[in-house]
């Protein structure tokens, strides 16, 4: 079956650092899952290496090397342990979430559809979140200003003739209006970040977007 | 004391002269295409570097530690100082990054990534930490055990040390419209939609062309630089 990556740019802005918090949690969770990007994201990482050694090298102030040596007898602020293992939350997404899979406080938004809003700063551009959609439900049909990345964590959905299953990243732009569908056969639990806000279209529409934006 | 400093200057030179040599020796690993700056010396080579942060993991020698903060700081600099930090700023970040080093060097694996690659990663997300004031999500060695299939992609691994060259060799030849928009990128933290704005070039424009970068990349890391 086709699997479905993160686009080559948003990869590239993940190792540029240019990418914002919210969908580097997105491509992080990816590449826990996924060893084929891992092995892109470190080409990216080479190619930034790559151009810090073809950078010319600036002047440090005079006292910068003292200072360095000075600190490096200095405590180590602690290392944060590793999250403990979960079998839907890999080891990035994890760390955000703060619990296991199964302590999740879900917040129902009705027709089968559940959410839980991750708490990352950045809130006002990015919505953050985790969707568990029942079983053969649609999730409702909807619109967006900005881009919108939806990574798979457990089950599967249908989106028109493309199909996705754990660890497949699906991208929609702003062009984009889609009603994807979760698989026959269990829930589909995704991680869903969604630049700028949703357009609800359908009779609901316009309600749903009144209470969700 | 005025008469020793011409003396000063000239032992200087001599010493500086006796050092050309060795300094402009062909670097090790490929990469003598790439074209120096005038006022940059050329670097240690690839691999020596990586026995510096070897030795600095292993017994935290200071003279290695040394020999890579003149190698790496100035450049961090110029990195944080492209990126629009104030040179204030860029220092104190460029002086953390250099402390992870030192105390992150015993987990460097030269089988992930090279040293200039292993600070490159360091300098970046030191920069979102201290500067953008955001967490960066990564995925590490913790994250193991949520791999499906490790087996077969890591046959497409090729070993650290020549895809970091490859890289290089491929950044230097790639189309000067392409290199533009990876220093773009990787320089003014611009996403795609924000370089179109900045250059007036059509979004699908700028998409294409990091396609076509893209493609360059993988062909070189594929063994075709051309």
């Amino acid at each position: 079956m086709k699997r479905h990556h993160p686009s080559p740019e948003v990869l590239m802005s993940y190792a540029a650092g240019s990418l914002p918090e919210a969908p580097s949690l997105l491509v992080a969770t990816h590449l826990a899952i996924c060893p084929e990007c891992r092995v892109r994201a470190g080409e990216l990482d080479a190619l930034g290496g790559a151009m810090l050694e073809n950078l010319s090298p600036t002047k440090m102030e005079a006292d910068a090397f003292d200072r360095v040596m000075a600190r490096l007898d200095e405590p180590e602020p602690p290392r944060a342990p590793p999250p403990p293992a979960d079998p839907v939350l890999p080891a990035p997404l994890r760390a955000y979430v703060g619990r296991g899979f199964d302590a999740i406080a879900w917040k129902k938004l009705g027709r089968g559809v559940e959410e839980y809003r991750l708490p990352i700063p950045d809130a006002d551009s990015y919505m953050t979140r985790l969707l568990r959609v029942a079983d053969d439900r649609e999730i409702p049909t909807h619109g967006h200003d900005g881009d919108e990345l939806t990574l798979v964590l457990a089950g599967g959905f249908r989106d028109g003739e493309d199909s996705y299953v754990r660890g497949d990243v699906a991208s929609a732009d702003p062009t984009v209006s889609h009603s994807p569908v979760a698989d026959k056969g269990g829930e589909c639990i995704c991680l869903v970040v969604t630049e700028g806000k949703l357009r609800f279209s359908g009779l609901f529409g316009p309600l749903l977007t009144y209470f969700r934006g | 004391m005025t008469v020793i400093r011409p003396l000063d200057g000239c032992v200087s030179s001599i010493v500086i002269a006796l050092a050309l040599p060795t300094l402009v020796r062909p670097r090790r690993f490929g990469a003598n295409r790439l074209m120096q700056r005038p006022d940059s010396r050329p670097v240690e080579g690839a691999r020596e570097l990586d026995e510096l942060v070897l030795k600095v993991g292993r017994s935290r020698d200071r003279e290695a530690f040394i020999s890579l903060y003149k190698h790496f700081a100035p450049r961090v600099k110029a990195y944080l100082l492209r990126l629009g930090a104030d040179d204030a700023t860029a220092e104190e970040a460029t002086q953390e990054t250099m402390l992870s080093l030192w105390r992150r060097a015993d987990s460097f694996d030269p089988s992930q990534a090279g040293a200039g690659t292993w600070v490159f990663t360091i300098a970046r997300n030191r920069r979102i930490d201290l500067i953008r004031r955001e967490r960066r999500p990564e995925a590490d060695e913790s994250a193991a055990e949520n791999i499906p299939d490790p087996a077969e992609p890591a046959d497409q691994a090729i070993a650290a040390a020549e895809r970091d060259k490859r890289v290089r060799v491929a950044l230097e030849v790639l189309p000067r419209e392409q290199a533009a928009l990876i220093e773009m990128a990787y320089y003014q933290d611009l996403t795609q939609t924000a370089i179109a704005a900045k250059t007036g070039l059509p979004l699908g424009t700028v998409k294409s062309r990091f396609r076509l970068a893209f493609a360059r990349l993988r062909r070189a890391l594929e063994g075709d630089p051309s």
